[in-house]
């Protein structure tokens, strides 16, 4: 079911043709999709590598399944969707956005708008209790009036 | 007496010592008695003395492989040469504890030293928060993480050390940064709980708390940077940051302690945010008590994890016992922690720091979110997924964009407010750099998009900066006199916070640009190569020669030889290895790197013919700007040593303090003025500002 | 915040130590896997003698499918159990199948040959196979029923106990007229 649900994702009715009507990739084509999907799975041996990073035999002989199923015509999604069927989705660096995953790309937005909301209110009370009064003046923008500094150099004469 | 016993003896005496720390602490800070105060202090000297001699012991047992003593049994080895036995005292769990013991008595110690002459009453506070802390970690080594444990028959040999922590010389370097920078997080830990506790929360604590704060969080930043380089250096990857739950372990308090050092400014100069204040810092320290749990007790899968059965509810208990009480102490004095001060206006250095606060926090709970998430996931629905790096890629982005905009804007703004039209005056200079170089880039022919923002927003803060300076070093020469440079060095000396934070700021521009640029522009390319033959990437050339074999006292070697050339240049022969030691099935790589300031060169062995040795698998890399990292990093030390820096003319100087008095006749509004750019000491200005206002 | 509610505050981060707890209760490195109740993914692989041997050829028999190594320590350790399952059940009721991982047929044949036991393992080049079972390293067993579909998984080491208790079920659940 599950299963089900996820080769649907990857292949929506109206998404890409099927691999047999498909031109052959170049092998600069393969090279770089299998780079892509080695880079977003997670090498089950290592911790915390992608399969693209490791040098470890089973990421290497990883690599080279995806690379036969890329030259094979799969997409790259297909080639996940393989990998999720035996790893389970532990296996995605990125996790996919559905069911409960989704909270973890919409929690930071929501945390980010909860809190602006709650400073943007908190900003409001901090400031409205002085937009009664009168502005205070702008403060100069040189750091001294010609007048100001020679008055002050005379002092600091006189001081030393 | 073996080295055991002594050992086991000197980590009591330091539990003994932690105990008399806290209950004279806060006896003696209770009822006022100078006698219990003085106690409390000597008890931390004490403590340092201690856990010295079990350091210091536990060396002595590690460099002459007594494997009699339990540590040196499990981590220790004949073949291991003497410098990584040495630092194989952070390589295992009850090491590293004992190492983090040591680095938190000596924290103490010096506290307690620098303020032996005062008598507030928040230093004996500070010292009981300290010693509670340290009951907890010296406790652990007298209990669960006892290093000094005594193996009766002492074996021959030991099994060494974890391979990948004795295959660079860098693993010297960066754990006990991380150290000092982790542990020295309790410092402004111990200050806000002390402030909490004596009742008075006026701004004292909170200079002091901040100053203690700028060093550990220097030594962390340091540490953080310095693991980047080691994860760069030794692992062979490619990379030097994967996100992995031990460096977001180090990376979340760093983040809440950066909100810090930007909102107590507010509370020093409005009075406003007192709580919140005190609630980073105390988040802080938790989230290096939660980090410390998390990769150590097996919670979560990480490169670092050593699974101990009793530890992991240890930190726990401890990591609830300070959140509670912290929380208790806030909401008990909370009648005393009312803002006095108000916003002026919207646009305003302090709404630049609020809103720097709102991204730093946001940036926290996102990347805790991210690490903690697969754990969420197994408790509400026992199944197991991953979070990754790609996912912290994208979600964090967008947020230190943000921050590196702010870092422009913040420091520009004055404090209180600002009118439109003063803004327009600050700004169109930066904002011109700022999209002048948006749009070089674009005409460059990039089109990626976060490269162009990040440089353009680059350009927009270094500009700022550079304003400051120039601003800064005029408004001293006017003043003063004397060259430039004079003049800088002067700022410095006179306002190394300000100045200090800007050269920080300068570093974080430098590797958000290497970030920008690494993360974009990274070529590779896996090759399998025959003797003799070349491969052409980028501008570098790389030739195979030969596979080779060496056996070294604990490892076995498997390296290549490669003959590189940058463009007509030749770069010398490199050898990236594999090394395989007894203890460990997969090989641990050594990558061979050859940087400069524009690209590294980066080549890492993958895979090697053994039995003709005719051909190899090469990971040939090229990445560029990664040097700016390091050198960034270096920068922000040296801007966090100018801010902490003890200015040592803080005393009244007549000749500011008219330059001052003038700056408030013009305006009474000091603060706001440009009284901030005569690089005046804080105590100079206030000391100005107080008069003013009196006259 | 005022009156007695703010004492409530401390209260609010007990779910965040809850989950903590949580995290203490497993195992990170243990892991389910995806395939439980599904087919087992067929292979027709090498034996070290050098026969073929097809998956399907032993279905109608409960299947514990092992992956080792000779260079894998804990192997070492759950090698008896599994001799001793050859040993107790009869063959053509279960069969003990090994798969060899990253390793080369020498030094399994030695260890099979220092150790002791006589079944069969086949020779995975690749790891295909391991990778078709979703394989995080060794040892791992599956415990396939009769009809072939993945029963179990053991990552780690097995036990007698472990073994006997997941074989007897799945026989007891193929023996005719029970469990129908």
């Amino acid at each position: 079911m599950l299963m089900a649900a996820v080769i649907l994702a990857a292949n929506p009715v109206t998404g890409a043709p099927r691999p047999q009507d498909r031109e052959p990739l170049s092998p600069a084509e393969v090279d770089q999709l299998t780079a892509e999907v080695a880079a977003q799975l997670r090498c089950p041996v290592c911790r915390n590598q992608a399969v693209l990073e490791s040098s470890s035999g089973l990421a290497r002989q990883m690599q080279t399944v995806i690379r036969e199923k890329i030259a094979a015509g799969e997409t790259p999604e297909q080639v996940k969707a393989y990998f999720v069927s035996r790893y389970g989705g532990w296996i995605l660096l990125k996790p996919e956005p559905r069911g409960i995953n989704l909270l973890v790309y919409l929690l930071p937005a929501a945390a980010v708008l909860f809190g602006g909301a709650v400073l943007f209110r908190q900003m409001r009370r901090w400031t409205g209790s002085v937009g009664s009064e009168e502005p205070a003046p702008e403060p100069p923008d040189e750091a001294l009036s010609e007048e100001e500094e020679a008055w002050l150099r005379r002092q600091i004469g006189s001081a030393r | 007496m073996t080295l055991s016993t002594l050992g086991y003896a000197s980590v009591i005496a330091a539990l003994l010592g932690a105990v008399v720390m806290a209950v004279a602490g806060l006896v003696g800070g209770y009822r006022d008695r100078p006698a219990l105060r003085d106690a409390a202090r000597r008890a931390s000297y004490f403590c340092f003395f201690a856990m010295s001699s079990a350091m210091l012991i536990m060396e002595i047992a590690l460099l002459s492989h007594d494997f009699s003593v339990d540590y040196v049994a499990r981590v220790g080895s004949r073949e291991t040469p003497a410098y990584y036995t040495a630092i194989s005292l952070w390589s295992s769990l009850d090491g590293s504890i004992l190492f983090w013991g040591w680095i938190l008595s000596g924290y103490a110690a010096f506290v307690a030293f620098v303020r032996r002459r005062g008598a507030d009453r928040l230093t004996p506070f500070v010292t009981a928060t300290l010693g509670i802390v340290g009951i907890f970690f010296f406790g652990l080594l007298v209990g669960p993480a006892n290093p000094f444990g005594l193996v009766v028959p002492a074996p021959a040999n030991g099994p060494g050390p974890n391979p990948l922590l004795q295959n660079h010389a860098l693993m010297g370097l960066h754990p006990p940064l991380l150290y000092l920078g982790f542990v020295g997080l309790s410092v402004p830990f111990a200050f806000a709980i002390g402030a909490l506790l004596s009742g008075n929360l006026e701004a004292g604590w909170l200079r002091d708390a901040r100053r203690w704060m700028i060093a550990a969080w220097a030594f962390l930043s340091l540490g953080i940077v310095g693991g980047a380089w080691w994860s760069y250096e030794v692992l062979g990857w490619g990379g030097y940051w994967a996100w992995d739950p031990v460096e977001n372990a180090s990376f979340l308090p760093w983040l809440t302690a950066t909100a810090f050092l930007h909102s107590a400014m507010v509370q020093e100069r409005r009075g406003m945010l007192k709580t919140w204040n005190l609630s980073l810092i105390i988040c802080t320290f938790l989230l290096t008590l939660l980090g410390t749990f998390l990769t150590r007790s097996g919670v979560l899968d990480s490169v670092h994890a050593f699974t101990e059965g009793v530890i992991g509810p240890l930190f726990l208990g401890f990591i609830a016992f300070v959140t509670f009480t912290s929380l208790l102490l806030i909401v008990w004095r909370s009648d005393r922690l009312h803002a006095k001060g108000t916003l002026d206006g919207v646009v305003s250095r302090e709404s630049a720091f609020i809103l720097n606060n709102l991204v730093f926090v946001a940036l926290t709970f996102t990347v805790l979110l991210g690490t903690g998430f697969p754990l969420i996931v197994e408790a509400m629905r026992s199944e197991r997924i991953s979070v990754g790096p790609p996912y912290f890629n994208m979600v964090a982005t967008p947020l230190a964009l943000a921050l590196l905009f702010l870092m422009g804007v913040g420091p520009a703004l004055p404090w209180r407010r600002m009118s439109a039209e003063r803004l327009r005056r600050t700004f169109w200079m930066p904002t011109a750099v700022g999209a002048g170089v948006s749009l070089v880039t674009v005409a460059l022919g990039v089109r990626q998009v976060y490269p162009i923002i990040t440089f353009g927003l680059a350009g927009f803060v270094l500009a700022t900066i550079l304003e400051e300076f120039r601003k800064g070093v005029s408004a001293r020469r006017r003043i003063s006199g004397g060259s430039p440079v004079r003049a800088l060095l002067d700022l410095f000396a006179r306002n190394g916070r300000r100045y200090g934070g800007y050269v920080v700021h300068t570093g974080i521009v430098a590797i958000a640009v290497a970030l920008a640029i690494s993360g974009t522009w990274k070529t590779e390319r896996e090759v399998t190569l025959r003797k003799g033959e070349q491969v052409k990437i980028a501008e570098y050339t790389v030739q195979f020669e030969d596979v080779w074999g060496r056996e070294e006292s604990q490892r076995f070697v498997v390296g290549v030889t490669l003959k590189t050339w940058r463009g007509d240049r030749y770069l010398g022969e490199q050898q990236p290895r594999m090394n395989f030691y007894q203890s460990s099935q997969q090989p641990i790589a050594s990558p061979a790197v050859v940087t400069s300031l524009t690209k590294d060169l980066y080549l890492t062995l993958m895979a090697f013919d053994s039995e003709e040795r005719e051909h190899a698998t090469i990971r040939v890399i090229v990445n560029p700007a990664v040097a700016w990292l390091w050198i960034g990093g270096l920068i922000v030390g040296i801007g966090a040593l100018i801010a902490i820096w003890p200015h040592g003319r803080s005393t009244y100087r007549p000749e500011l303090a008219l330059s001052l008095t003038a700056d408030l006749i013009a305006s009474p509004d000091a603060e706001a003025g440009p009284g901030t750019d005569t690089g005046a000491t804080e105590e100079e200005q206030e000391q100005v500002a107080t008069r003013g206002l009196e006259g | 915040m005022k009156g007695a509610t703010r004492w409530l505050i401390p209260l609010l981060p007990v779910p965040v130590l809850a989950l903590l707890a949580f995290g203490l209760t497993r195992s990170a490195q243990v892991l389910p896997s995806a395939l439980i109740g599904e087919m087992a993914p067929e292979f027709t692989l090498q034996t070290m003698e050098g026969d073929s041997l097809a998956l399907s050829e032993l279905h109608g028999q409960v299947i514990v499918l092992n992956f080792w190594a000779s260079w894998c320590i804990p192997c070492r350790e759950e090698h008896p159990v599994l001799a001793r399952a050859t040993r107790e059940y009869s063959e053509g009721d279960v069969r003990v199948l090994g798969v060899l991982y990253q390793d080369d047929p020498a030094s399994a044949e030695r260890f099979m040959m220092r150790y002791g036991g006589d079944w069969t393992t086949v020779l995975d080049p690749g790891s295909r196979t391991a990778i078709d079972f979703g394989v995080y390293g060794v040892p791992e067993s599956f415990f396939l029923d009769t009809e072939g579909k993945i029963a179990h998984k053991q990552i780690g080491p097995l036990t007698w106990s472990l073994l006997r208790s997941t074989v007897d079920s799945l026989l007891a659940a193929s023996a005719p007229g029970v469990g129908s």
